[in-house]
């Protein structure tokens, strides 16, 4: 009897977890952070709302799991707008990795990533720029 | 009984013969002749009153179009941009060309929505809330209609207990906006459950015939109101 309990109870707790991660696509708490930075937009929102997207894709590595659409390109997107303009690059390309459709769209992100590059005076982004510019139209 | 019995099943088929049925197929024929990858949702157009709707729509679209296997655009990168191009009312949008997003963007299709109600009714005893969305979605290749509908769910926010005025002002005050995105999530749930599936679906391209009713009103024809 005793056994008996114990599986059923195991069996409730693997349905019970299986129900969480049902979605094929995680978005975790996206759409609250999201709401936040909407509502209030301060620094603080704006920090936990890209604190959600790494955990996003954290989430999604782990588990397996691809990562939403436009995630990436969102994260690299606030990092370029913060002078990142290295790992902004990494994040979009990851993009166009996981999702093609996003090509021509992260091209557009890309170009306007540019001109931070410029004003951090690092002068290993500006080389990586000018090769990805001068590779551009060879693409087209 | 046997009668009885014959008597139930003849009910049952008069009554299925009732509602006109229809396909995904059938009503949404764009979507499965253009097969879409992409959709970019653009700013949401706010016919109501209410000042921040458009703004708090926006953060439960694409979450929903994501899990029916479509390519979504990052809805705050795609608002930013539309607001730097001077694009923020889509309503300037709405009889234009879309083949400009295809080009400069690559988006397969576009995705208008309306925000038809957004309120919420304070009773003496109890309140409710509304939120209507109409959605339209169009191909950015030949600006037609592809998919369609319209939906608006009321909640009842009565609870029907004692502390019934604590209630209300704790719902006026505190959650309300956070309410009306719960609501917004399930208008979504509704809405997007006729959207044919996505790329990225299991089920993509094998869903023509699943079985609508009232196209009468989703009918991919009909008139954006």
């Amino acid at each position: 009897m005793r056994k008996f309990l114990v599986c059923s109870c195991l069996l409730f707790v693997v349905l019970m977890s299986g129900c969480v991660s049902q979605q094929r696509i995680e978005w975790c708490n996206y759409s609250q952070t999201y709401y936040a930075m909407v509502k209030e937009p301060s620094p603080e929102t704006i920090k936990e709302h890209q604190e959600e997207l790494v955990h996003i894709i954290d989430n999604a590595e782990e588990s397996n799991k691809p990562v939403p659409p436009g995630i990436f390109a969102e994260y690299g997107y606030m990092l370029a707008k913060e002078g990142y303009a290295k790992q902004a690059v990494v994040n979009y390309e990851r993009e166009v990795a996981a999702y093609p459709e996003s090509e021509q769209f992260v091209a557009v992100l890309m170009r306007m990533v540019t001109p931070d590059v410029v004003e951090d005076s690092v002068a290993e982004d500006i080389i990586a720029e000018k090769n990805q510019a001068a590779d551009r139209p060879a693409q087209k | 009984m046997k009668f009885l019995r014959f008597a139930m099943i003849a009910c049952c088929l008069l009554a299925v013969g009732c509602v006109k049925p229809a396909t995904k197929a059938d009503l949404f024929p764009g979507m499965y002749t253009e097969q879409p990858r992409s959709i970019l949702v653009l700013p949401p157009i706010n016919l109501t009153t209410a000042a921040d709707a458009k703004e708090c729509y926006i953060t439960t679209v694409s979450e929903p179009l994501s899990h029916k296997g479509y390519y979504v655009y990052p809805a705050p990168v795609v608002m930013e941009l539309m607001q730097s191009e001077g694009l923020y009312d889509s309503e300037l949008l709405y009889n234009a060309d879309l083949q400009g997003i295809r080009t400069n963007l690559g988006a397969d299709s576009v995705l208008f929505t309306k925000i038809t109600a957004w309120d919420m009714s304070y009773m003496v005893i109890s309140s409710s809330m509304t939120v209507g969305i109409d959605c339209e979605l169009r191909s950015t290749l030949t600006n037609n209609v592809l998919w369609k509908h319209d939906g608006e769910v009321t909640v009842d926010l009565s609870g029907g207990s004692e502390d019934l005025i604590v209630q209300l002002i704790a719902s006026a005050v505190n959650s309300a906006m956070a309410d009306y995105v719960d609501v917004a999530r399930r208008v979504n749930d509704i809405t997007l459950s006729t959207l044919p599936a996505g790329p990225y679906s299991q089920i993509y391209l094998q869903d023509q015939d699943e079985v609508l009713v009232d196209q009468d009103m989703w009918g991919p024809t009909g008139q954006f109101p």
